[in-house]
């Protein structure tokens, strides 16, 4: 297990590149294969072996497949939009007196339905619609916010970088959940107030780390070289310093989807979230919470799917990071 | 310089409170009118009455008047008048802190004793199966939503079970309790029936509140005696020829214990922000119940007494975690 010995297997790449990923090692392995990728590098280029990598992961495999699955019911969702008549999946918001509180397996009906007699199947998926929306879009901008703010502070550095770092620092210590009751409450709950809300919470993450990211970079021969030939700031943040952050920004992002659907069905749940009309998988949870000894069975699959994207997304992201660059495992 | 580090820090920290406490209490002064409920109370109530108590009560003033005149007030520790309970909001406030430091002071410990030493043996028994269950363990309770952990808790334990064998998961204690096969009530009850009954309400809101501080907690503890067991001082121990235990619990573990604290500090005001799920939840009276109750009435002289206190709790944490560091570890230097 020393460094000598992987650059000696580095010749034969194959078997370098089986020996550096098992599922759940820690620091000690990834530190010693650097090298070895270095070599193997000139025979494979960056996407194949970023691919490669990926497909080894199983966890990562794993939460891919959950994903595009998710993905997959928002589509049907829109199909089912446009062309009611097509899947026969009842309206998720007809109510019915005598169906009320059917179990799971009834007929017309698969997941039973709830108190005032919806469908749970359709409202899952309607549900996931929204919740999913708010996550990749939370995540996204909140991403993109962050990773501009945090390139600007590590770039320019001086008094702008210790005033944005000095705010980062406040984020990281403002109580959020007692904050968000009250901003939540005083926005209202529409999906658009709640996306802004989890932005306004969530770049100081993503800055802080694009900003250590940027200060690594900057120290870089290439943009040295750049600086000399007389390239503007803006073309070399836009050429030389972006797209070296690209990985990382992509990592936090996919991570930050799970975090962004967590806080969103909490909110919801709490009755500050999107408005109990649209079904979210939050406020069916806040729902069946009151009619546990009827039908315990509506606790069950608004979590389930909360619970399951949230992990998916997660081991997307670890995936990614593993894939893209073995180096930032414990980042 | 460790001290103008501290005093720079205390003095950002006071900044944060007044940023905090402005934003709060401009967002829930133009919440609703707090007069609204009043009215709906007194229908009998004339607009020249309900102007007297404005001017009385100061609500005819701009808002950022007022907040002067409540920082004020605050700062002497009159937080007002809570206009649901008609009672000061501070004696409100006060009577509700202990339930909430009673439960989290017990998740704590439970987080502590639990996660500790299952993290010293996923690193001590690396790739084992027990390291690898832990491990599927963590990824699972970092992506567990409290509260539906918390209802399949209580649906597990409270409402499935056939009577009698259902454990409690609303409040702090029963009000009656059968004693050697009699009911009576909570306060009549001789002691230890009292201690058993509170341990029963315990169990619930303390797993479902424990259960994410505690998945990470076991993770940070197992990397961090790895990242321990690498270094020189413990090969050499080895290279001595010191028993194995004496290294893990003398050599690795002492130093081990560096993040670990930071990171248990680094907890508390995550738990105390996850109380007021968990509160709301299992219908416990405590500061995160309250926080929620009085932003929903519209109460804004108890909901700021409560965001205030849970603030200052959070930013006092996480200052002493961030401090602890320096005195911990003599290797940081700070400026």
């Amino acid at each position: 297990m020393s460094k000598k010995r992987n650059i000696e297997d580095a010749k034969d790449k194959k078997k370098v590149l089986i020996t550096e990923s098992g599922p759940g090692d820690a620091t000690l392995k990834e530190k010693e294969t650097d090298l070895s990728e270095i070599s193997s590098a000139r025979e494979y280029t960056f996407f194949q072996m970023v691919l490669y990598r990926f497909l080894r992961h199983k966890m990562a495999i794993a939460g891919f497949s959950i994903v595009c699955f998710l993905i997959l019911l928002i589509i049907f969702s829109y199909i089912n939009d446009l062309f009611p008549n097509l899947f026969n999946l009842p309206d998720f918001t007809r109510t019915s007196i005598t169906n009320r509180f059917l179990p799971p397996l009834s007929p017309g009906h698969p997941l039973g339905t709830d108190n005032v007699g919806r469908d749970v199947m359709a409202r899952l998926i309607y549900g996931g619609r929204i919740s999913l929306f708010i996550g990749f879009t939370a995540s996204i901008s909140g991403g993109l916010v962050g990773g501009i703010i945090g390139a600007i502070s590590g770039y320019f550095g001086g008094w702008i970088d210790s005033l944005i770092m000095r705010i980062v620092e406040l984020f990281f210590s403002v109580p959020t959940l007692p904050i968000l009751v009250i901003v939540a409450r005083y926005f209202g709950g529409s999906p658009v107030t709640i996306i802004l809300i989890l932005v306004v919470f969530g770049w100081a993450g993503t800055a802080r780390l694009i900003r250590g990211l940027v200060l690594q970079i900057k120290e870089y021969e290439y943009i040295e070289a750049a600086k000399a030939i007389g390239c503007s700031n803006a073309r070399i943040i836009m050429r030389h310093v972006f797209p070296n952050t690209l990985a990382i920004l992509l990592v936090t992002m996919t991570l930050r989807v799970g975090g962004a659907i967590l806080f969103e069905s909490t909110l919801s749940f709490l009755g500050l979230g999107v408005n109990p009309a649209w079904p979210t998988w939050g406020n069916m949870l806040s729902n069946a919470q009151n009619f546990m000894w009827n039908a315990p069975h509506l606790v069950i699959w608004p979590g389930l799917c909360i619970f399951l994207s949230i992990l998916s997304f997660n081991f997307l992201g670890d995936g990614l990071r593993d894939a893209l660059d073995p180096k930032l495992k414990n980042t | 310089m460790l001290w103008i580090y501290i005093l720079k820090q205390i003095i950002q920290r006071i900044f944060l409170l007044i940023i905090i406490s402005f934003v709060a209490f401009m967002l829930l002064g133009s919440m609703g009118d707090p007069l609204d409920v009043l009215v709906s109370m007194n229908p009998q109530i004339t607009d020249r009455e309900i102007d007297e108590y404005r001017r009385q009560q100061g609500l005819d003033r701009p808002m950022y008047i007022r907040y002067f005149y409540w920082a004020r007030d605050a700062v002497q520790g009159d937080f007002g008048i809570s206009i649901s309970y008609r009672r000061p909001a501070a004696e409100l406030m006060f009577g509700r802190i202990p339930n909430t430091i009673y439960m989290q002071a017990i998740i704590l410990f439970f987080i502590i004793t639990v996660s500790i030493p299952l993290g010293i043996f996923s690193a001590i028994h690396q790739y084992s199966k027990t390291d690898y269950f832990l491990t599927f363990v963590a990824f699972a309770g970092s992506a567990m939503p409290t509260f539906w952990f918390a209802l399949l808790l209580i649906l597990a334990f409270g409402v499935l079970p056939p009577e009698g064998y259902r454990l409690p998961f609303t409040g702090m204690y029963s009000d009656n309790l059968t004693v050697a096969g009699r009911t009576v009530a909570y306060h009549e009850a001789p002691l230890y029936a009292r201690f058993l009954n509170r341990l029963q309400h315990l169990i619930l809101p303390v797993l479902s509140a424990a259960l994410i501080s505690l998945t990470g907690l076991i993770r940070q503890t197992r990397s961090a005696m790895l990242e321990v067991v690498r270094q020189d001082y413990v090969r050499t121990a080895r290279a001595k020829g010191m028993p194995e235990r004496k290294i893990i619990y003398k050599h690795a573990l002492r130093n081990a214990m560096i993040p670990i604290a930071t990171i248990l500090i680094q907890t508390v005001p995550i738990l105390f922000a996850g109380s007021l799920v968990i509160e709301q939840l299992f219908g416990w009276p405590g500061v995160g119940k309250l926080i929620f109750d009085a932003v929903m009435s519209n109460d804004y002289n108890l909901a700021m007494a409560s965001i205030i206190f849970m603030s200052s709790l959070t930013v006092l944490f996480t200052l002493i975690a961030d401090i602890s560091y320096a005195f911990l570890d003599p290797r940081i230097t700070y400026r």
